[in-house]
């Protein structure tokens, strides 16, 4: 993620001079046991120091003006060991392969008879076949400008590993449950890999109950004419924190459908660098996001084009009610070969309480000369025109409302390549509208 | 059925009516003529209880009943009907499922249980036909993508719907090619009744060819400036309102 952020004025601080809560956080006893494999005891390492050496970021940081890391809380939170007990939630996608994960510990998978398919837990991997993916861990950037993707490197444990052989289609979506109980900081460190011409789907669904921390990192790769939808609803508790960092790397003429639908977290980041490294693919990287009370939800995109004839769409909207926040900060840079890029970046939020509040930070940066950039923020009040076109029809005002609010989010579904998540994503609508 | 006393709204400070007076009976049709920006739209909003039009003096009545102060859609439980001049567009609710709403909804404040589906079904399909609707057009997100015809169709569409009592059509002529025009005549003229009503606000003489005024009023001046029956407004075509209103007022 080198380039989303700015590189941070890094001190080196001795280690007694640390705030108390990077102490917590990077304490010697939670660190893990050492692994067989040097390049990551070495790269957890790495991880620990930057993050100590960096801090939590705050305001003073390039990309972090709107979020405030510095009220996460601190107190003694603690990875989770692998004997956590077992989860059964329950499947939302019929015909889905279900993962579960508990509080950062992958402890299930489905049986599934389809060949071409690898879904095994990072830990295993590790242990049993480390050297391919030692590449997808490693290279991951600079870890200064980015303190909680090395908080997490510094806890590389356990996660999900997701990967098809070429030419795999998978028919059967893969349905990954995260859920976390109160009092844990997890680290789950996947990776999604999609060899050539394979086709996938999956879906993440985060739940939990309580106070704890979800810092997650996913690396994924698209490789050429490979084709991912990939689905997410956050819906942790409205004590917890989620930080989710996602890397995805996009071949020549392959695909990604993203949709992340956010509601829960008391404090949520969803960040997204993308990068198009080579010709002719494309990405949508959409989303809803609804919030109340006082919660706060972060969306960050960087999309970079580097090589031509690529289209990239950021579509959110935001629902923001009470006391809550939104944060949309989006940018789309274009490199210098990337012609005849198609970038397009929409943020539109509805502000559902005189106390909302929307920040957004839409982003272009060209360097190429003949590309089409567009992009756009909208923020306001409920639609009264639309409102009163409804009442006058005998519909009651509360009716109305949901039906406005449903409207004004529907294009962004719509567009969503996953029939079988409309139909979710309505009734999780719903049951916000109903809350 | 309606009646109007001395009515004065304005909307963000601006008066636009100024004591409008105006009664209707059941089973008749009035028409409103008046020159562009006089305040007809003004007059249907605020007989539908649009919020952002204030009613800083006078009274309107609906069947005995003071409803000045009443919500939108009280009114519309009453059996009042607003087809829109401008028609708005709602994406991703589609037209059969808002008008499934609204009419369980009317239902629901007259303590009547939800209409059954079948029923609703049968009934959405014979007047579709009557007013030229499509199932593709119903499908969609109301009035989106629609023409300016066709949204001033579904406008009469829906009114069949509903069955109201009384229904105000605000220029839902304008725009129409004369097969619509016929269509959407035919729409009200099938619901015409000795238990309803109808104001139908137009700039043509051309609407009222087909739907039959009783009485036609000419708006000017934030007031009803003339009355008279379905002869003035052959009258007002051929002079034209500024000569029309100035003569008058002299
Ligand atoms: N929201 C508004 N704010 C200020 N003036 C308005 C507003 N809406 C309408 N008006 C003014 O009120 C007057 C009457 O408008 P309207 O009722 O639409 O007239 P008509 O339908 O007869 O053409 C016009 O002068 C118009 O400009
Ligand atoms: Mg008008």
């Amino acid at each position: 993620m080198a380039n989303i952020f700015k590189l941070h004025d890094i001190e080196e601080k001795q280690m007694e001079n640390l705030p108390e809560i990077i102490k917590n956080y990077a304490d010697d006893s939670k660190l893990l046991e050492n692994s067989s494999n040097n390049w990551l005891n070495a790269l957890r390492l790495t991880g620990l120091e930057q993050f100590k050496s960096a801090g939590l970021p705050d305001k003073s940081w390039e990309n972090w003006k709107f979020t405030n890391l510095a009220s996460l809380p601190n107190y003694d939170y603690l990875p989770a060991n692998s004997n956590v007990s077992d989860a059964n939630n329950t499947r939302l996608l019929e015909n889905s392969i279900k993962i579960e994960l508990v509080d950062g510990v992958f402890k299930s998978c489905a049986d599934f008879d389809i060949s071409g398919l690898k879904i095994v837990s990072l830990k295993s991997e590790l242990e049993n076949d480390p050297k391919w993916i030692e590449e997808y861990l490693v290279n991951i950037g600079n870890l200064g400008d980015n303190p909680m993707m090395a908080l997490n490197t510094a806890y590389i444990n356990d996660g999900f590993v997701i990967k098809t052989d070429s030419g795999i289609k998978v028919d059967r979506p893969i349905e990954i449950i995260i859920s976390s109980s109160t009092g844990n900081a997890n680290y789950p460190r996947n990776i999604i890999l999609l060899e050539e011409s394979s086709n996938l789907v999956i879906f993440e669904r985060y739940l939990g109950e309580g106070e704890y921390i979800n810092n997650s990192v996913t690396e994924i790769i698209v490789k050429d004419n490979a084709n991912l939808g990939h689905y997410r609803i956050q819906a942790e508790d409205l004590n917890a924190y989620h930080v989710a960092m996602t890397s995805l790397t996009i071949a020549k003429s392959a695909k990604y459908d993203g949709f992340t639908l956010t509601t829960g977290a008391k404090l949520s980041r969803n960040e997204i660098y993308t990068k198009m490294i080579d010709a002719d693919s494309s990405c949508n990287l959409n989303g809803i996001y609804m919030v109340q009370a006082k919660q706060h939800a972060d969306t960050t995109i960087l999309v970079e084009h580097f090589e031509p004839n690529c289209v990239s769409k950021q579509n959110y909207k935001g629902l923001i009610d009470d006391h809550a926040k939104g944060v949309f900060q989006g940018k789309i840079k274009v490199n210098r070969k990337a012609q005849l890029t198609d970038g397009y970046q929409l943020n539109n939020a509805l502000l559902l309480s005189d106390n909302a509040e929307i920040n957004v930070k839409p982003e272009l940066e060209i360097y190429a000369d003949d590309v089409k950039c567009s992009h756009g923020a909208t923020s306001g009040a409920l639609d009264e025109t639309g409102l009163f076109y409804l009442t006058s029809r005998g519909i009651n005002p509360t009716d109305a409302r949901k039906m406005i609010i449903k409207s004004f989010i529907s294009t962004v579904i719509e567009d969503i390549e996953f029939d079988e998540l409309k139909s979710i994503l309505s009734l999780e609508t719903d049951k916000w509208l109903d809350r | 059925m309606l009646k109007i006393e001395n009515l004065h709204v304005e909307i963000d400070g601006k008066k636009i009516l100024k004591g409008l007076n105006l009664e209707i009976e059941k089973g008749k049709v009035h028409a409103i003529m008046g020159p562009n920006g006089s305040g007809k739209s003004t007059l249907s909003y605020v007989i539908a209880g649009h919020p952002n039009y204030e009613v800083t003096e006078g009274k309107i009545w609906f069947e005995g009943e003071d409803i000045t102060e009443m919500d939108p859609h009280e009114r519309s439980a009453l059996g009042l009907f607003l087809a829109f001049q401008y028609p708005v567009e709602i994406p991703g609710v589609n037209t059969t499922n808002f008008l499934k709403t609204a009419i369980n909804s009317i239902r629901k404040s007259k303590g009547q249980d939800d209409i059954e589906p079948l029923e609703f079904l049968k009934m959405q399909k014979k007047k579709m036909v009557e007013l030229g609707m499509t199932a593709e057009m119903l499908k969609r997100g109301v009035n989106v993508g629609f023409s300016g015809g066709e949204k001033k169709r579904n406008e009469t569409f829906q009114m069949s719907m509903l069955e109201p009592k009384m229904a105000i059509l605000d220029e839902t002529d304008s725009g129409l090619d004369i097969d619509a025009l016929k269509t959407v005549a035919n729409g009200v003229n099938n619901l015409r009744s000795d238990d309803k009503a109808f104001l139908v606000i137009t700039h043509y003489q051309r609407l009222l060819d087909y739907i039959k005024p009783d009485v036609v009023h000419i708006l000017a001046d934030g007031v009803i400036k003339l009355t008279g029956g379905a002869e003035l407004a052959l009258e007002l075509e051929e002079k034209g309102y500024a000569d029309f209103i100035k003569t008058e007022a002299a």
